[in-house]
């Protein structure tokens, strides 16, 4: 609620602020120019009459057509003193960005502005001390580009970075320079400062190619008291607890039956003990095109090694402990890759838009349980667009994507899985989760785009009226609320488990609308 | 059973989506106007970051001629290197104009183009840019001018991508201002009857003449100056909706609201 409310109060006095400017009488004229504001918003009714919630699958890895919902971004920007063409004097502007998820009547949330943020305010000032140089203070979200049929940005740093940049731009090479502090986007309530350095060069040899590197280091230190800085709860071999202990949320329970007197807790108990955490990322981008027939391709990846986790508490015969677990979780593993290439087959008439991704992930801590952080991921999606007139066309897509857990089981094939998967689960108790552990996906949609723009797949704005169909191994592969506990399976189906319909193929019809402004 | 209902129900959707497609919308015609009028036709893309200007692509000028031809107006164009020097000394309009007056001998009418460019911001995924259009048609003879300025936002897909792509990105949405604008100016002029009409330009009724302009975009700031007065000739330019002979039922009238036609003519 106090979230909610300071989103509001945010949201307000931002939009207060810059209408006050906008509106100021003495400079009404000069103001009209000085303030500008751009967007993107798409909304969609998608009736889902099989129990789901108007997403054709769970998430981007089979494309973003279809399994996305409702966004809305309002990109403002007030020049405070214009660029002279010409000179070097001194320009600066201020930018805010305001997004969101929801939609009135379109989604769970309603459009409530308590799901809108301000993610993006800064501001950028050139031709200070260096020529030729920005300057950019605030938020620094930086991508080399994105892949537009995943909307997944693979190149990217500085995402959940406040502070300061420096970028040069040359006709050959950009060059930019940051540092900031990540703390509280990475760890937000529980704020602690992770000092981050990062740069990133984007090489353009000539017209039809280019490439960039990047990287960002996070650093948090230790802070001696701090409950928030980094500290592990370490325990000694004898103590009973292991890793799995932690897995199962049960490090206080195997502490205290280790024990011979409960009432020792409080002496016995280990003190956290300060350490400091590091991340990094290293991002990658190689473009080319203006080939014929291959207007550009893309290929974007990363290495990271994710920022680790702070602390939980537990509960255990009314005794309650905060466990520091920064050692459990500072070797967490990411790459991906993605390769985006746009081609006009038939100009003006076909174009074909095909893209791939690889991941693999892992968490060298982690050896026994099944989860999202150990997995390998790849997927092929393949759109293509006719253009009847220049504002009809016709939009095929289809994909194929494949998740495997490396670590056990993790998906469930049937609804009865959750009574029926003992053969499949190593440990009894519980460290895997139903009986796959390789999730295939095909999803294929096919509609009618109107384009008011003319032709081009990533043309705006788009209105869309699509049916998509989705087929998964997995039983209910896409967000729903079908029955998926014993308490529902008792409510619907009493005791007849083998009554609850296995749900394997999902449709979905989409009216849609899509732009950038 | 419940994939036939959701095929069914999309098949039916296709339907009426192709009954819309199949014709159930016709377009607007364009006016075929009748007079033998020449246009000399220049651009520039203008530097927003230093005081350079540089030509606009083939391609670009290519698709935004054919908005003259097709109203039956020729187009004279003025080559950028020719005029390179007088673009590059002055930025405003008015001396611009004045110097393409002596390229563009032969033509009644110059139709000048003044496109800037500049990158907004990365947005969503895209890279957003502002593509700000200076329209402006100037009579050699009465020395009458009609301007429109406005912005187009583009959405770029690449981070390569530069003013030019923003350009060729903003092209029908220039198109369509031009359009208008010129519409506008040659308020009033005789257009071809449907007879003379080519096939494809043909307005969808047979007694309609000539289509009210398209309403499109809200134009336009001019300069000068006097009320025009019609003659025999050139009926009112206030006339709304159409600015034509009306060859079937003569002469329409009144019109109360105010057009570019009634601000530009002097």
């Amino acid at each position: 609620m106090y979230l909610q409310t300071r989103h509001i109060l945010a949201l307000l006095t931002l939009m207060a602020v810059v209408f006050m400017a906008w509106l100021s009488p003495q400079n009404a004229q000069a103001d009209e120019d000085r303030f500008s504001a751009g967007g993107y918003f798409r909304i969609s009714a998608r009736p889902d009459f099989q129990g789901g919630w108007s997403k054709l699958g769970l998430w981007n890895i089979s494309g973003r057509l279809m399994n996305e919902t409702q966004w809305a971004a309002l990109d403002m920007r007030l020049q405070l003193i214009k660029q002279t063409p010409g000179t070097n004097e001194v320009w600066t502007s201020l930018h805010a960005k305001i997004e969101g998820g929801t939609a009135h009547g379109a989604d769970l949330l309603n459009g409530t502005l308590g799901d809108f943020s301000l993610t993006q305010l800064y501001v950028k000032a050139g031709n200070v001390l260096i020529q030729d140089v920005v300057w950019q203070v605030g938020t620094l979200d930086y991508y080399f580009g994105d892949l537009g049929l995943y909307d997944m940005k693979f190149a990217e740093i500085f995402y959940d970075t406040v502070g300061m940049s420096a970028t040069w731009n040359h006709k050959y090479a950009d060059l930019l320079v940051g540092i900031g502090d990540s703390g509280y986007l990475k760890h937000s309530n529980g704020y602690s400062p992770v000092l981050t350095f990062g740069l990133a060069t984007r090489i353009k040899p000539t017209d039809g190619f280019e490439f960039g590197v990047g990287a960002e280091l996070g650093y948090e230190p230790s802070v001696e008291g701090s409950s928030n800085a980094p500290h592990q709860t370490r325990f000694d071999s004898a103590s009973g607890v292991t890793y799995e202990s932690y897995v199962r949320k049960e490090v206080l329970q195997d502490f205290v039956e280790k024990l011979s007197n409960e009432s020792l807790l409080e002496t016995l108990y280990p003190r956290p003990s300060a350490t400091s955490a590091l991340s990094y990322k290293i991002v990658g981008y190689l473009g080319f095109g203006k080939l014929g027939a291959l207007k550009w391709n893309n290929l974007f990846f990363n290495f990271l090694r994710q920022h680790p986790e702070q602390y939980y508490y537990e509960t255990f015969n009314n005794n309650e402990k905060r466990i520091y677990i920064k050692d459990w979780t500072d070797e967490r593993y990411q790459f991906n890759i993605g390769d985006e290439m746009n081609l006009a087959i038939v100009e003006n008439r076909f174009d074909l838009t095909w893209a791939a991704l690889f991941g693999y992930h892992y968490d060298k801590d982690d050896k026994i349980s099944a989860s999202e952080r150990n997995r390998m991921i790849w997927s092929i999606v393949a759109r293509g667009q006719v253009y009847i007139t220049p504002t009809v066309h016709i939009l095929v897509e289809t994909s194929f994507a494949q998740e495997k857990s490396l670590n056990g089981n993790l998906w469930r094939k049937s609804a009865g899985s959750m009574w029926n998967n003992d053969g499949g689960i190593a440990s009894a108790r519980g460290l895997e989760y139903g009986d796959l552990d390789k999730r295939n996906t095909w999803q294929g949609k096919i509609g009618f785009v109107l384009n008011p723009g003319g032709a081009g797949i990533f043309a705006r704005p788009s209105l869309r009226l699509l049916y998509g169909t989705q087929y998964s191994n997995m039983h209910n592969a896409f967000v729903n609320s079908n029955v998926e506990t014993q308490s529902q399976s008792n409510e619907f189906y009493g005791a007849d488990f083998s009554s609850i319909p296995d749900r394997h193929w999902h449709h979905v019809i989409s009216i849609e609308a899509e732009a950038w402004f | 059973m419940k994939h036939k209902l959701f095929i069914c129900l999309f098949i039916f959707m296709s339907a009426v989506a192709s009954m819309m497609i199949a014709g159930c919308v016709s377009q607007t015609p364009v006016p075929q106007y009748a007079e033998n009028l020449t246009f000399a036709v220049a651009y520039t893309h203008d530097d927003m970051n230093s005081l350079s200007s540089s030509e606009i692509k083939d391609s670009v000028t290519a698709s935004l001629n054919s908005v003259l031809t097709e109203r039956n107006l020729k187009v004279h164009p003025i080559s950028f290197h020719a005029i390179e020097q007088q673009l590059l000394a002055v930025r405003d309009t008015d001396r611009r104009i004045q110097a393409l007056r002596a390229s563009a001998t032969g033509a009644q009418l110059i139709l000048f183009s003044e496109i800037s460019t500049e990158f907004y911001s990365p947005l969503s995924g895209r890279y957003r840019w502002d593509v700000n259009v200076n329209l402006t048609i100037y009579d050699m003879i009465n020395r009458h001018t009609l301007n429109d300025k406005f912005t187009v936002p583009v959405a770029l897909m690449y981070s390569h991508e530069d003013g030019d792509d923003a350009i060729a990105a903003a092209q029908i949405d220039i198109q369509r201002h031009m359009g208008s604008l010129i519409d506008a100016f040659m308020k009033g002029r005789s257009v071809r009857t449907d007879a003379e009409l080519p096939p494809a330009t043909r307005a969808a009724e047979p007694k309609l003449v000539v289509p009210a302009p398209t309403p499109a975009p809200e134009p336009v700031v001019a300069t000068p100056v006097e009320e025009p007065k019609p003659t025999a000739e050139e009926p009112d330019s206030s006339t709304e909706p159409a600015p034509v002979k009306q060859e079937s039922e003569g002469d329409s009238k009144t019109g109360e609201s105010e057009t570019p036609a009634d601000i530009w003519s002097k």
